[in-house]
This record gives structure tokens, sequence and C-alpha cells, in this order.
């Protein structure tokens, strides 16, 4: 059985339709990437799996019914975790503050996972004491990740993890992703970043206005031939 | 606009028809109530008059103030400290307190260029008690805490000037219900909603708080001022009361903030509410369930009792 | 003269101080201003006269006292959240307006049960000490104490640990703080809590210090508020530095000018700072 099962999602905004129709499928310890353009619906769809919208369909995580709980039972129960793309940080807290924020549902192990992160991003260690609004869009991102972290989440939910930044912190997310899987986390990447996107995910689903209008195969993904096709249906 | 402006006229000939019968019925009251209850009639009035003025500034525009009773306050210290210092007579110290409150009222405004919410609240509030406390402290002017007396009154007995307060009431709630249903009414109501919008759309947000500030002063200056010369005696509590200002807010909240006749009708609620419960709960009980019964009102219907009201109507035809 | 102003500026900064500071509290977690927090310091001014003194059957001890009073000021200070202000968390207009009718409420409730006229409270404890060569009140001496040590507690508390980080974080963003787990609603009710219980302290030491009466909410209300205001809205620093400058410029008042004029430099000074600093001396824009 999959980790993740979305079937038929529906979102509406009043009368605005956002998703329709969504199905999806993650298994334990995948990494699944959703691309498309801005507006296709990402942040809705990611947004609808830790319910911060009024969604209809069926979305099951572990065997659990996600439909009846609480955002904050999402987090702390099920152990999902979400680096949302806008206010990813507390800006007016401190670097090592937001980090244990992050660990305000685990606070055992808070001090190995602290030196976890900071073993994956020592920038973050250098600036611990630092207000994380007077960070680098890049370090804000390493921080929202490690943040996550502090979780332990069996399912990471990131949204537009490399939108704005530079190359060389594109490819440092990406690394950190890599650790990421080899921890085992599943990850769910919702993304504009097609090669990035391609780099890092292990399937892909392309969302357009709303709805899922194609997927690869785990072979696929690495076809790049098909995957434009896919994506921009030429 | 120009297509729909006859039923517009015969829309207004309906409003005035109304309003012509409310005064009506109103002036008919002296014949069947007793003159003790005009007494409380001629309160309600001036609370009418003085929550109608509250509403055109606060609750027009949004912008909440704490502060109605320093404009009170000044044109009744005003007027009466003119007469009793100066010997000007009353049918000149009454104007230059009507006056004196509209300058207070632009002075309201000042704030408002800078802050808003509830910073513009606590400069309201502040002035308030500021001038509460100077009046206070000057004692050998203003009487101190016991006040001023024996200046002379406007009219005298209880239906004269019920019909005063009757002509003062629906000349201002007239005025300012107009003024609201008018572009000016609609901008401050827009002001309310998005300040910012407004202003980005072009229009210069501080002529029209000007405006409403200064119609509001000028109805609360009235008000004040034939009230002072109604009770014919003057002292701090009289004007700075908390207890007055807190009238004048569940009065317009619970009729309706923005509309001018939900605050009238508010004011005459409160009073047969108050008055109502005189004999049930004695002393501070009274003020307490009253209290309790406006916050009830206010909380599960926000809008108001006029709102409720037009919605009835709506809803039957 | 100058460690009078010296001594009453410090006592009454640190009363407002605790006052305030559940102010900026509730402030930052809910975004609005509950004005009650005059009404919970006087009812707990009240009841905590009542337990200790209130006649032959009920004298407790004052430490029992004080710890009841406390319970109830925050059991009350929730009721209020819960009962209304939630309802109207997205209006603060509304709250203003209904937590003030609620302060109306409270006085003539008090007044029914226990008069109008003000009652004297003894102190918490006796004698004088001598200090530069004036004789202040023990009690004094032990309200200030009182209330820097819930102070730097507090400070402590919101720095340190998990629940105070969870506080800033629902004042920063709700949501985001939902995404780590925390409940805001729950964070609102303990903030709350908080304040009451807060409110309660700064009620006990203001009615051992002085006297208790029906009118005894408006006062330290309106300073709370400027406080609050100049330090700049959700800003413990802040109010830290206003308490004091309201403090001492009312005791500079009421030693060197005339007792009756306390409040006004404090308010003059506030319409002042408002005009040239409109989010107060360390608001966020």
């Amino acid at each position: 059985m999959a980790l993740l099962e979305i079937k038929d999602l529906d979102v509406f905004y009043g009368k605005v339709q956002a998703l329709r129709k969504v199905s999806l499928l993650l298994e334990e310890g995948e990494c699944v990437g959703v691309v498309g353009p801005v507006t296709s619906g990402k942040t809705t769809l990611l947004d609808s799996i830790v319910n911060l919208t009024d969604w209809r369909g069926r979305i099951v995580f572990d065997g659990v019914d996600l439909s009846k709980m609480s955002t904050m039972d999402i987090v702390k129960k099920l152990k999902i975790s979400y680096a949302m793309e806008r206010n990813k940080i507390f800006p007016y807290m401190t670097v090592r503050d937001n980090l244990l924020v992050g660990a305000y549902s685990k606070r055992e192990q808070v001090n190995e996972n602290l030196k976890k992160v900071f073993e994956l991003f020592p920038i973050l260690k250098e600036r611990q004491n630092q207000m994380a609004g007077t960070l680098s869009g890049g370090q804000q991102q390493m921080l929202a990740l490690g943040k996550s972290l502090m979780l332990n989440p069996r399912m990471l939910l990131l949204d537009e993890p490399t939108l704005g930044l530079d190359i060389s912190m594109v490819n440092k997310i990406s690394e950190s992703i890599h650790e990421l899987k080899k921890m085992g986390t599943s990850l769910l990447i919702a993304e504009q970043n097609m090669v990035f996107t391609m780099r890092n995910a292990g399937r892909l689903y392309f969302l357009k206005a709303g709805e899922i209008v194609g997927e690869t195969t785990a072979e696929g993904i690495k076809d790049y031939e098909e995957v434009r096709k896919l994506y921009f249906g030429f | 606009m120009g297509g729909n402006k006859p039923v517009r006229e015969t829309a207004l000939k309906k409003i005035a028809l109304r309003w012509i019968i409310a005064f009506a019925v109103m002036s008919l009251l002296p014949f069947f109530v007793p003159h003790g209850w005009l007494r409380v009639l001629i309160i309600a009035n001036f609370l009418a008059i003085f929550a109608m003025s509250w509403d055109i500034m606060s609750g027009y525009t949004g912008y909440i103030s704490f502060g109605h009773n320093f404009l009170l306050g000044i044109s009744a210290y005003a007027s009466v400290l003119l007469i009793h210092h100066f010997d000007v007579p009353l049918y000149l110290s009454m104007p230059i307190g009507v006056l004196i409150a509209a300058v207070g009222g632009v002075g309201f405004v000042l704030p408002t260029l800078r802050v808003r919410g509830p910073y513009f609240t606590l400069f309201t509030l502040g002035l308030f008690i500021l001038f509460e406390r100077i009046m206070i402290t000057l004692g050998p002017i203003t009487g101190g805490t016991r006040g001023l007396f024996g200046f002379p009154t406007v009219l005298k007995g209880a239906v004269p000037n019920f019909y005063l307060t009757l002509v003062l009431v629906f000349a201002v709630a007239f005025a300012l219900w107009y003024l609201g249903q008018t572009d000016f009414g609609r901008v401050l109501n827009a002001i309310r909603l998005d300040e910012d919008v407004v202003e980005n759309s072009g229009l210069d947000t501080t002529r029209f708080k000007l405006l409403s500030f200064l119609m509001s002063s000028i109805a609360a200056g009235i008000g004040a001022v034939f009230f002072i010369h109604y009770l014919g005696a003057l002292c701090p509590r009289s004007v700075f009361a908390v207890f007055l200002l807190l009238n004048i807010i569940i009065a317009s909240v619970i009729g309706g903030m923005g509309t001018i006749i939900g605050p009238f009708m508010g004011a005459y609620i409160i009073t047969i509410i108050l008055e109502g419960l005189r004999a049930v709960a004695p002393g501070p009980w009274r003020i307490a369930t009253y209290a309790a019964i406006g916050l009830i009102i206010f909380i599960l219907r926000p809008r108001g009792i006029f709102f409720e009201i037009q919605r009835l109507f709506r809803r039957r035809r | 003269m100058i460690e009078e102003i010296l001594i009453v500026g410090l006592a009454t900064s640190a009363l407002y101080l605790v006052i305030a500071l559940g102010l900026v509290m509730v402030y930052s977690v809910g975004r609005v201003e509950d004005l009650s927090v005059g009404a919970y310091l006087m009812v707990a001014a009240y009841i905590y006269w009542f337990l200790a003194e209130g006649g032959p059957y009920l004298s407790l001890p004052k430490g029992a006292a004080i710890i009841i009073t406390i319970l109830i000021g925050s059991a009350i200070s929730i009721s209020v959240y819960r009962g209304f202000i939630r309802r109207l968390l997205d209006n603060p207009t509304a709250v203003f307006i209904s937590t003030l009718i609620f302060s109306l409420i409270v006085e003539n409730v008090l007044a029914g049960i226990f008069g109008e006229a003000p009652r004297s409270v003894h102190p918490l404890v006796y004698g004088s000490v001598t200090i530069g060569g004036i004789t202040i009140t023990l009690n004094i001496v032990i309200i200030l104490a009182i209330a820097w040590a819930i102070t730097i507690i507090l400070i402590t508390f919101i720095s340190k640990s998990y629940i105070g980080r969870a506080i800033r974080a629902v004042s920063i963003n709700p949501r985001g703080a939902m995404l780590v787990g925390i409940d805001p609603e729950k964070v609102r009710i303990l903030t709350w809590g908080l304040c009451g219980a807060l409110s309660a302290v700064a009620g006990i030491s203001l009615a051992t210090h002085t006297s208790i009466s029906t009118g005894m909410w408006i006062l330290p209300l309106i300073l709370a508020f400027i406080i609050v205001m100049i330090g700049g809205l959700g800003s413990i620093g802040g109010a830290i530095l206003s308490a004091h400058i309201i403090g001492f410029v009312g005791a500079f008042t009421m030693v060197m000018i005339d007792e009756r004029l306390r409040g006004v430099f404090g308010l003059l000074l506030l319409l002042v700072i408002l005009i040239f600093r409109r989010r107060g001396l360390f608001g966020r824009e």
C-alpha cells in the first residue's frame, strides 16, 4: 500500500476550482515531483494534504484518513512536515529558535537533530543567534529545510524549494535532499524548475490548470524527450 | 444615474414622509406621557445627538473615538466659562462653544494623518482624560471637581425643553443622515473598509475625514451646549464621565454603527432599558444589567438593531 | 526629593509594567487589545481582599489568598476570551468596544456586591525601611521585587521554553505555527490566562499599596495601554522602557508639581510620541 494516496481531490476557492480530480500516489521512501507552471495548483495540493484548504475527495496517509484531522495533528501524529514557499520561517526569531520551534512536536533527541541540521548546513550553525529575517534567500530556504528536519518527518512537503535561488544554492539544496532520501524520508516536491526536479525526484506528475495532465514512470523520468513532451506538450 | 432619477425622487418623498411621521408622532408624546417621563426623554434626545455625532465620525470612517467627551467638554466648558467670567450673553457663548468643539474636531484629524486603529483611539482617549485632569486642576477658574452652577438655562419647564430637544435631535439626525446618503457618506464608508484603496484611487481621504470630524464635532458641540444650559450646572462628571462615553458607544453599536438612525434608536432603547430596570434592579445592579444586555446584543447582532429591522422589512416584501 | 521620585517611580513603573506585559502578550497572539485588563485587575483586588480580610469566617492566610486570587484571575480572563473575544478576533474594533462594556459590567457588579465606597486593604507586610535617608514601606519594596521577579521569569519563559517559543511563533505567523504542530487557539487561551494572572498580581499589589474601589480599573488600564502603545504593540523591551518613562514622569509630577496632575504628562508624552512615531518607539512597521 502506498504511503500517501490522494484520490479525486477537488478544491474550490469560492467559485473558482483550483484542483480538479487530482489523484497521486507516493510510496514509502520515494521522492515524487509535482511540476507545473505558476497557478497550476501546486501549492493548493500541498496545502490540502495538511488540511489548510477546504477539500473534497480522499487523502490517506499510512492508512489514516486525513479528512477529519487538524493541521496540528497531521504534523504532530503523522510526522508530515511542510516547508511553505512563503512565510517558511519566523523572521523575528533567531535561527536557533526557529529550529527549536520546529522541534515543538518532537522534543526527544533535540540535540542530536540540531547537530544533524548544523552538519548539513554549517552556515546555520555560524548564524544561529542571528534573526532569521536577516538571512539571505538561500539561507532561509536551508533554515526552512532544517526546521522541517527537527521533526524527523516521515514525509516532507517542499513548495518551490529553488525559487529565487542561484545555481550554487540550488546545488546545495539538491545535496540536502539527497541526504534526506538517504535517511529514508519520503518527499513530495512541488516545483516549476524542471531540471532540478528531474534530477532529484524518482517520478513526476504534471499539473496544469488544476488537473494532472500526465505522469512519468521511474524509467521515464530519465528520458528528457518524453518529459519535455509531457511538460510542454511538444 | 439620469434614467432612474424619478425612482429616486419617489423614494426620497417616501423617506421624507417617514421623517415627518416620526417627528409628528414624537411631538405628540407630551400629551400622553407624565412629566417625569418627559425629563427622561429629554436626556434620551441629548444622548441621541451625542451618539449620532459619534456615529458620523467613528461609525462611518471606522476611526473609533473614545474622546467624544473631549468635544462635549470643551464646548460646554467654553460656553459656561465665558458666561461665568466674562458675562458673555447666552446667545453668543453657545455658538462660541460649538465653534470650540469644531476646532477640537479638526484637532482629531491631525493624528489620523499618521495613526490609525487603536493608536487613534488611544490618542482621543488621551485627550479626553488629559482635558478632564486639567479642568479639575484649574479649580479657581473651573470650580474643580465641584464645578460651576447658577448660570442661565435656555428654557424652563419640561414641555418646552422637550420640544426644543426634539427639534434639535431631528435637525441633527436629518442633517447627518442626509450626509450619510450622499457620495460623501459612501466615501467615508469606503475609508472604513480600506483607507489605502480610497487613497490610491485618487481621493484625498484627509479632506473627507476633516469634513466628517467637523460635522461630528459641530453636532456634538450643539448637543453639549444645549445640554449644559438645560442642566444649568457643570461639573467634570456631567461631561467627562466614562459612563457617558460608554452610553454613547453602546447606543451607537446596538442601534447600528454607520447608520445615524441606528444610534438615534439606540439612544432611546438604552434609555428605556435603563428606566425600565430602575424598578427591578437597584443601584449598580441596574447599570450592570443594562451593560450586560448591551454587550449581549452587540455580540449576537454586531450590525445593530436598525440593520435587523431593515432585514425584517425586506423579507416581508 | 530625588530619592522619593526614584522609589515611587521604580515601584509604579514595575506595577504598570506587569499589567502592560499581559496586554502586550495578548495583542501579539490575538492582534486585538483586551481592554478588560483593568477589570481583571479590579476583580482580583476585590477577591483578594474578600479572601484575606472578608470577615470573621474568611480570613485565609495571605499566601493562600494570593494563589486563589491569581487562579480566579486567569479563569476570568480565559472565560472572557472564550466567551466573546474569540468570536470577534477578526474585528479588533468590536473587541475594543465589547471589552470596555465588559469592564463597565464588572465595575457595577462589584459595586452591587461590595458597595461603592472604597475599602482599605492591609499591606502584604508591615514595617518600613530607610534607604538613603528616606523611609519607605516594606510593602513597596516587596511589590517592586515581585514585579521584577515576574518580569524576569516571564521574559525567560518567553525566550527559552517551548511554550514561550510557541507564543512567539503564533504572534509572527499563526499558519506557520500550525505547520510545526502548534495549536494557535491553545496558545491564545494560555496567553489570556497568563494575562489574567499578571493583572491579578498587579491588582493585589495595588490593593495592598493603596486601597480598592470600583473605579480602580480605569487609570491602570489607561496607563498600561499607553505603555504598550508608546513601547510599540507587541514589544516587551519597548514596554519595559516605556513603563519606566511613564512611571518616572508620573512620580516626578506627583512629587514636584501636583498630585492631581499625575497622569497628565504621561498623556502629553504619548500624544507627542504618537505624532512623531506612529508605531510607538519599538513597533514593527
